[in-house]
């Protein structure tokens, strides 16, 4: 059943204590990447298998899309975009850094390249993965290359594995809000909305006194 | 101190509430929109065991299918109502009481929802809650249930003090009451039913771990109950005082839900009454049973009036013995709770708890009722009662607490979306 939980999202913008913030978030995301779909995934679609279609009307026309987009209905499922995010969620912090996690699925029939992103309220959006390092440690490290997915496949995006890192908070990310973060893809930008959750798990994820050196976090 | 609490509790089972009252007659299955649990009255669960109590529609309605845990639909989470309330009872279940943070916004409360129901959905589908670490107990939902309620500060945080129902607050005070901080108030509530005790547990970590920043557990009240399937036939609800409990309901589902006659916000919703009744099991020990049959005025056995006929028969209150007594006495629970009019009739959902040990009991009733109105249902029983019940020599209550029960809700909604609206 569908997860619609970020409903109403633009309600909370606007009687949230911090809603410059976060309507900033939409208005910018709308206005660049054409987001019929960015609106309308935080608007009423089903965050748990998130912004999918967004990502759909982003890359068949990167044409923007006049206002009054956020009343567009939840898009169908033929016209799921070429990236979607199930189950996406991103750990609430009062840091300066934070990931988002969750799958990304690959709907299209070419392989998707991850190369980059942004999100409104962070300073950079890293492709993070956690590799061994020398002495046989896990460390967190930038994925130069960024993610690749095959056609119709997906990648897991976890706590202790690969995410999505967000750099240089400018507010703190509340637990029960919702996130929007732009992927920028070789079949163009795809706007992903998820809830913002707190989390205790897997701290090493986050853990500040872990090798700056092999965090290459040069943003 | 006396229980008026039990009083009703016990009187539902007892059948004191039956007669005259909209238990009697009209099936009563779960149709409540908001209640897929398809229970079907194919037996009488709430019957005393190896009695011949008749199968009554009113049974159904709580007891649910004589089927054992995990049988039937699962409890639907989007529908008019919420899951939890109409159908069928599940054997175990714990309430938990939160308090919002001291500096709590409309906005927090909105967040809770949205988590809230992102989780309830996922865990009444077998599937784990977004961030949960232990992912494998949410596999089997084990007929979960989860149904939240909201208390008189929550409405004034969202809609403001004058959009509370009159009766969302506290119970008026009885005279029996000896409540205790620990187990009253609140500003939230969540119910959480399954036939696994495991899954109620994992249920409870997650929905309270999950919003551990916007809110504080204010207390949780375990409970177990039957109807229990052991694989030889279904054991039917009983109190620790080995009566029978809890099985008596209404069948018109209008004196549950609030309809038209409630705030917008609250249409398809209900409330709750959860009062913590401690009986004195020590005390009841040296009660002889013709003495325990005397203070109901219903027989153990089968929970028929002690004037005789079945369960669901209708007590002769006017019958008197050769020297003139009457047969029921005039403290007997059966006739203090007798409803006097349609309007006291409410749905009860009792559990027992039992936390202490042989010889330090804590045991008793978490008597759990739903209405439309506690004040216009609830209270006129509970308040004769309180007054008079020979129950209250054994029963105590220690604590109470009432929420509005929020509606159900629909594809594109969170929990709350008509309150926050």
């Amino acid at each position: 059943m569908p997860d619609t939980l970020l409903s109403g999202s633009r309600r909370t913008l606007a009687t949230s204590p911090s809603p410059r913030t976060r309507r900033s978030v939409l208005t910018r995301q709308a206005a660049a990447v054409a987001l019929v779909a960015t609106l309308a995934a935080c608007g009423t679609t089903q965050p748990d298998s998130t912004s999918a279609a967004s990502g759909s009307t982003a890359a068949a026309s990167a044409t923007t899309t006049p206002g009054g987009a956020s009343d567009t209905p939840a898009p169908s499922a033929d016209r799921v975009g070429p990236l979607t995010i199930t189950d996406g969620w991103a750990k609430a912090t009062d840091e300066m850094m934070s990931a988002v996690f969750g799958t990304l699925v690959n709907n299209s029939d070419q392989a998707l390249h991850l190369t980059g992103g942004s999100c409104d309220v962070a300073s950079a959006l890293e492709m993070h993965e956690f590799v061994k390092n020398d002495a046989g440690a896990m460390v967190m490290q930038r994925k130069p290359d960024g993610f690749t997915i095959a056609p119709g496949a997906s990648l897991t995006l976890e706590p202790g594995g690969n995410h999505l890192m967000l750099l240089g908070l400018r507010a703190p990310l509340r637990n029960g809000d919702p996130l929007t973060v732009t992927v920028e893809t070789n079949l163009g930008a795809v706007p992903l909305t998820v809830m913002i959750r707190s989390f205790d798990g897997a701290n090493e994820s986050y853990d500040p006194s872990m090798g700056e050196s092999s965090m290459s976090h040069s943003s | 101190m006396l229980t008026a609490a039990l009083g009703a509790a016990t009187a539902a089972g007892l059948g004191a509430c039956v007669s005259g009252g909209p238990t009697s007659g009209s099936p009563t299955h779960a149709v409540g929109a908001g209640s897929a649990t398809g229970a079907q009255s194919a037996g009488d669960p709430a019957a005393g065991p190896g009695t011949g109590t008749t199968p009554g529609p009113a049974a159904a309605s709580t007891a649910g299918p004589a089927s054992g845990p995990g049988a039937g639909a699962a409890p639907a989470f989007r529908a008019d109502r919420q899951p939890g309330i109409w159908g069928r009872v599940q054997p175990f279940a714990a309430f938990v009481a939160l308090d919002l943070a001291p500096a709590a916004r409309a906005f927090d409360v909105r967040r809770m929802m949205r988590i809230w129901s992102s989780d309830i959905e996922r865990l009444m589908s077998g599937r784990a809650p977004l961030t949960d670490p232990e992912p494998e107990l949410a596999r089997h939902t084990a007929g979960l249930s989860v149904t939240v309620g909201v208390g008189a500060r929550v409405v004034a945080l969202v809609r403001g003090a004058a959009a509370t129902p009159r009766w969302l607050g506290e119970l008026p005070a009885y005279r029996i009451d000896q409540l205790e901080e620990r187990w009253s108030g609140g500003d939230l509530l969540l119910q959480v039913c399954a036939d696994s005790p495991t899954t109620v547990s994992h249920a409870v970590r997650r929905l309270t771990v999950g919003v551990s920043d916007l809110a504080r557990v204010r207390w949780v009240q375990r409970g177990f109950r039957e109807p229990l399937d052991t694989g030889e036939g279904l054991i039917g609800m009983r109190n620790l005082f080995g009566q029978v409990d809890g099985t008596v309901n209404p069948s018109d589902e209008s004196l549950v839900f609030i309809d038209g006659q409630g705030p917008s916000w609250l249409r398809h919703g209900s409330s709750v009454v959860i009062r913590r009744i401690r009986m004195d099991l020590q005390g009841w020990e040296r009660v002889d049973r013709l003495a325990r049959e005397n203070a109901v005025g219903r027989r153990l056995a089968d929970g028929a009036p002690v004037t005789g006929g079945r369960e669901r028969d209708t007590p002769d209150f006017a019958a008197t013995d050769p020297l003139g007594l009457p047969v029921i006495d005039d403290s007997a629970h059966v006739r203090r709770a007798h409803a006097h009019s349609a309007a006291e009739h409410f749905l009860r959902r009792p559990y027992s708890y039992d936390e202490g040990a042989p010889d330090d009991p804590d045991a008793g009733l978490i008597f759990v009722t739903y209405q439309a109105d506690p004040l216009a249902q609830f209270h006129p029983v509970q308040a004769r009662l309180a007054e008079r019940d020979l129950l209250n020599l054994w029963t105590t209550p220690i604590g109470s607490a009432v929420f509005a029960v929020l509606p159900g809700i629909g594809a594109d909604e969170f929990l709350g979306a008509a309150l926050l609206a």
